[in-house]
């Protein structure tokens, strides 16, 4: 035994319960380390260069890179897509390539069922030689590109603004031409027939008759599985809640009779006060966010005028929704960060001297980083910044912090780890590391971990391996990490009230850790089932997703019910309950968790409904019920736990957070079931029937029934702002004029203690 | 041409009734949801309405003890309980086991309250999709679609509002002080 363990406080479940979460989470990482393997080791190849028959240079593989650097830079990616990721209302750039090249090559032959055989062939043929690194364009193909840098140069030279583009966007034809360099290798691999394959390296995505692009096989086998998986798991698992659900230990116990302190009687750390700046930046930023949500998607419902104001020459369409999506990103990790502040001295029962100022150190490093990073990428899209530049150009959506934002980024957040282990580190020595302050400062370690991880992902790298690590951060942080962490916290704070025991939060942690990673780990792979990687990414992807569902559904049916459980103890206190927004925000998370992950999310979950579906309205609708549904509440949450120690009782604006609650739910229910939900089907349809390049048409974008559709969700986006957003920039306003009461510090220690949140009224029996 | 309708009127009008149908289903799902919250409280005892008493796993009854406006306690006797060789998974309290009965379970709670109102942002929603779309074409026969999506739209309304008319929010308000009946006092001190 390790000296000192004898001090340790005792595991207070099971072994059992860390044997199988840890062997379900290095289960589910040693599958990830293989698919990383096979990614590399299969990836569709980039050509050393590119020649027509006659042996004409068309481009080189350095083109293809610079090319990417080039689409990123510009903030393409923000606008429409290649291989199906990206924004939405440009086209998808490989079905735009491949059907422009195709039709050409038809045209070229003349017309005609046998010309329409021949092109067929032509570009399924796979004729790159591994050997000397060449790839042999035929003919029609070499024509094809030719005449599409013509039509890109025409395409980004456009001096109007009614794409949404900047003006002028792309000027210089050496850009030009690496940018359709890029665009036409993403078409050679949609197209090419793998070796020793029938299909191309995506898949034979996207669906393109003129190519003989339709869903293999596998994608229907695996979506037929991917289904029966799912059935199975859910009537599997609740058949053993049934069967062993008493057994877990949150069942039919009385709770202790506990008062709450008044939000007066609890005085703060100086940590603790400085959160209250954290969280009107927090609101200030949501504020921006959804500002800039607005300018969005007044694109889609007007493309060519903002109120008669010609909005694209300052902000166009690429850049309010990089600055939409990085923000949302912001504002939610700034108030985990916050909440972490906040709570791990409740946990510790103290906080050394000296957290206040790292504190402040914190939120100003995070002001550097988001307002540098924004900057940066409004020079880079208005092509003021060399692609593919350390500072100042990255952009992969989501990850578009230019590389040393990233890792500034990266570094604030390990910061942060470093606060919560000054102020855990006592209590981490004290505790077996199974119980909840190991839980709580490992899953806030993995969050800046996760992160990191996406500094694989380089501009200049080939797409399949840039979109494998880039999927690491944006799925492994929101499906795995991030609901850990969520429950973590969320256990947490009710055992710090005093209306949950702490072995039953733990229970529920680590059922969770089985059940999320389980299925969320190798489940990131269904956002690589066309983006060439090969099949074993799609058939794993789409059983292993199917699983995440279950603990959504489980988890909103049983375990989240301990949230209700929170919300109903007040009958059993004599003191009010303070928290009753915060905890209505978190049956919202469990809704939306339902809702708008589990069900939205499976929708388009099935390789064969996303092979039709990837980037269209329906994964904005999933998007919006899932980021803001689940992290915006839940950040929510957090604020109006800590804002209500630091307003004073008598202050507390019980009104507007009442206001704010339910406008940002209505809000957000308006905008995915008024829009949302009935656009993308309708696109869905249109994808299926006439096909995805036509889906993804600005013409069908803006035609007739779209635009009224776009204009339907202006009163409960209306209300979201207005009503949701406004209300709580208020209460994070009286946070900071007020910022609670000071507790007063040990000057012998340097420890200031922290609070006591409520008291056992009738204690359990020792005897 | 759908029959004798419109494309687009059987498009609108039957999104209008399937969010209908989403809106029963999400209630009813928070319904089931908001009965397993309970029953963690209630895990293993049986409530018998004839009697209006709980039965325990160990065979032993809880009375009804007190009543407020909302919820009915319920509580054995303590030298029972206090010999019980179950009592430590059961109650902390020396006092005897205890339940609270909310006298009326769904849609009274907060989270009931939250849920019903989700459901009728739906129900409002498509309303105005039926509306919106008669007003742009109105024309027959596919005004019948849009008056019997309208029906439907106006009974769910009526069912889903009918249990939260006049019922409020029991919520006791914070600055309110405590909550007007006092069990602990009217309750214990007896003893
Ligand atoms: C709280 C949990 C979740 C959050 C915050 C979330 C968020 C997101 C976001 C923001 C996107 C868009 C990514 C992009 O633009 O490239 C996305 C895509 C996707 N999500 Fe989720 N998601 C969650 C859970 C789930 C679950 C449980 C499933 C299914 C089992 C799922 C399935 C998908 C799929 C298939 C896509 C790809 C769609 C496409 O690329 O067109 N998600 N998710
Ligand atoms: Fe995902």
């Amino acid at each position: 035994m390790v000296p000192g363990a004898g001090t340790r406080r005792e595991l207070l479940v099971s072994r059992r319960w860390i044997q199988a979460a840890a062997l379900v989470a290095v289960f589910g990482f040693f599958v990830m380390g293989l698919l990383a393997y096979r990614t590399y080791t299969v990836e569709p190849p980039v050509p050393r260069l590119v020649v027509g028959e006659s042996g004409q240079r068309l481009y080189a593989g350095r083109d293809v890179a610079d090319g990417q650097k080039v689409f990123l830079a510009n903030g393409l990616m923000q606008y429409g897509s290649v291989l199906g990721h990206g924004g939405y209302l440009g086209p998808d750039y490989t079905a735009d390539y491949l059907r422009r090249a195709a039709t050409a090559a038809l045209r070229a032959r003349g017309g005609g069922d046998r010309a329409r055989e021949q092109v067929r062939q032509e570009f399924r043929a796979n004729r790159y030689d591994p050997r000397s690194g060449v790839l042999t364009y035929t003919r029609a193909q070499a024509d094809a590109f030719t005449a599409l840098v013509d039509h890109y140069r025409d395409y980004f030279a456009d001096p109007r603004t009614d794409k949404g583009l900047r003006p002028y966007a792309i000027t210089d034809p050496r850009q030009i031409h690496q940018l359709t360099a890029f665009l036409s290798w993403t078409a050679w691999i949609a197209s090419a027939e793998r070796p020793g394959a029938a299909y191309s390296y995506t898949n034979n995505w996207p669906a393109e008759p003129l190519v003989g692009n339709a869903p293999t096989a596998d994608t229907v086998l695996w979506s037929v599985v991917s289904l029966i998986a799912l059935l199975v798991g859910i009537g599997a698992l609740f058949g053993a809640v049934g069967r062993w659900g008493g057994h877990l230990g949150w069942r039919g116990r009385q709770a202790e009779a506990i008062e709450f302190r008044s939000p007066d009687q609890v005085a703060l750390t100086p940590a603790q006060r400085v959160t209250a700046y954290f969280f009107l930046v927090v609101a200030l930023l949501f504020l921006a966010q959804v500002l800039l949500g607005g300018a969005t998607e007044h694109y889609r419902a007007d493309l060519t005028s903002f109120f008669g104001l010609n909005l694209a020459e300052l902000l166009p369409f690429n850049l309010a929704r990089t600055w939409h999506l990085q923000l949302s990103l912001f504002w939610v990790v700034a108030a985990f960060l916050a909440a972490g502040i906040f709570l791990a001295p409740l946990m510790a029962g103290a906080e050394p001297r000296g957290q206040g100022k790292l504190a402040w150190t914190l939120l100003a490093a995070l002001a550097v980083v988001a307002s540098g990073s924004l900057i940066a990428e409004g020079l880079s899209i208005h092509g003021l910044v060399r692609p593919g530049d350390f500072w100042g150009s990255q952009q992969f959506e989501w990850l578009d912090l230019p590389r040393v934002w990233q890792i500034l980024l990266a570094s604030g957040m390990a910061l942060w780890a470093v606060m919560m282990w000054r102020v855990l580190r006592t209590t981490l020595a004290r505790d077996s590391r199974g119980n909840l302050p190991w839980l709580f400062f490992l899953s806030g370690l993995a969050i800046p971990g996760v992160y990191a991880v996406g500094l694989l992902a380089r501009p200049g790298d080939t797409f399949t391996v840039t979109d494998f690590w880039r999927f690491w951060v944006v799925h492994l942080w929101v499906e795995d990490f991030l609901e850990l962490f969520t429950t973590v916290m969320v256990a947490y704070m009710f055992v710090q009230l005093g209306v949950v025991r702490e072995r039953v939060a733990l229970v529920v942690i680590y059922l969770d850790i089985i059940l999320y990673s389980a299925g969320g780990v190798i489940g990131t792979m269904h956002h690589l089932y066309f983006s060439g990687t090969p099949v074993e990414h799609l058939a794993l992807g789409a059983f292993f997703s199917a699983m995440e569902v279950v603990p959504l559904t489980f988890l909103t049916v049983e375990a989240w019910s301990f949230v209700q459980l929170g919300a109903r103890q007040h009958l059993e206190s004599r003191t009010p309950f303070p928290h009753r927004w915060a905890v209505m925000f978190l049956v919202a998370v469990g809704f939306w968790n339902f809702l708008g992950a589990g069900v939205f999310g499976f929708l388009i979950n099935l390789p064969i409904v996303s092979y039709y579906e990837i980037g269209t309205g329906l994964t904005a609708n999933h998007a919006h019920g899932s980021m803001m549904g689940v992290y915006g509440m839940l950040a929510i949450a957090l604020g109006l736990f800590a804002l209500r120690y630091l307003i004073p009782a008598g202050r507390w604006p019980e009104k507007w957070a009442r206001v704010s609650f339910w406008s940002l739910n209505i809000g957000l229910a308006w905008m995915c079931f008024a829009t949302l939900l009935p656009l993308g089907l309708l696109q869905l349809h249109e994808s299926v029937a006439s096909g995805y390049f036509e889906a993804r048409s600005l013409g069908y974008l803006t035609g007739r029934t779209n635009t009224l559709l776009e204009w339907l969700r202006l009163p409960g986006d209306a209300l979201f702002i207005v009503g949701g957003v406004l209300p709580f920039c208020w209460i994070a306003w009286l946070g900071v004029r007020h910022r609670g009461r000071r507790a007063a510090t040990d000057p012998a220690t340097g420890l200031t203690p922290a609070p006591r949140l409520s008291d056992v009224r009738e204690r359990v029996d020792t005897a | 041409m759908i029959g004798p309708f419109t494309t687009e009127a059987v498009l609108a009008y039957g999104y209008a009734a399937a969010l209908l149908a989403a809106a029963a289903g999400l209630d009813r799902l928070a319904r089931h949801v908001a009965g397993r919250s309970e029953r963690h409280r209630t895990g293993g005892f049986t409530y018998q309405p004839e009697r209006d008493a709980w039965v325990c796993p160990a065979d032993q009854t809880l009375w009804p003890v007190g009543q407020d406006r909302h919820h009915r306690f319920y509580r054995a006797r303590p030298s029972v309980c206090n010999a019980c060789p179950r009592k430590p998974d059961c109650t902390p309290s020396r006092r005897g086991r205890e339940i609270v009965r909310a006298l009326r379970p769904w849609p009274h709670s907060e989270a009931g309250r939250f849920h019903r109102g989700l459901a009728l942002v739906l129900v409002v929603l498509a309303a105005s999709l039926t509306l919106i779309e008669a007003v742009r074409h109105p024309a027959w026969p596919d005004l019948a679609l849009a008056a019997a999506a309208l029906a439907a739209t106006a009974i769910t309304g009526w069912w889903l509002t009918g249990h939260l008319r006049g019922t409020p929010a029991a919520f006791p308000e914070p600055g309110q002080g405590p909550p007007s009946r006092d069990r602990y006092t009217t309750v214990w001190r007896p003893e």
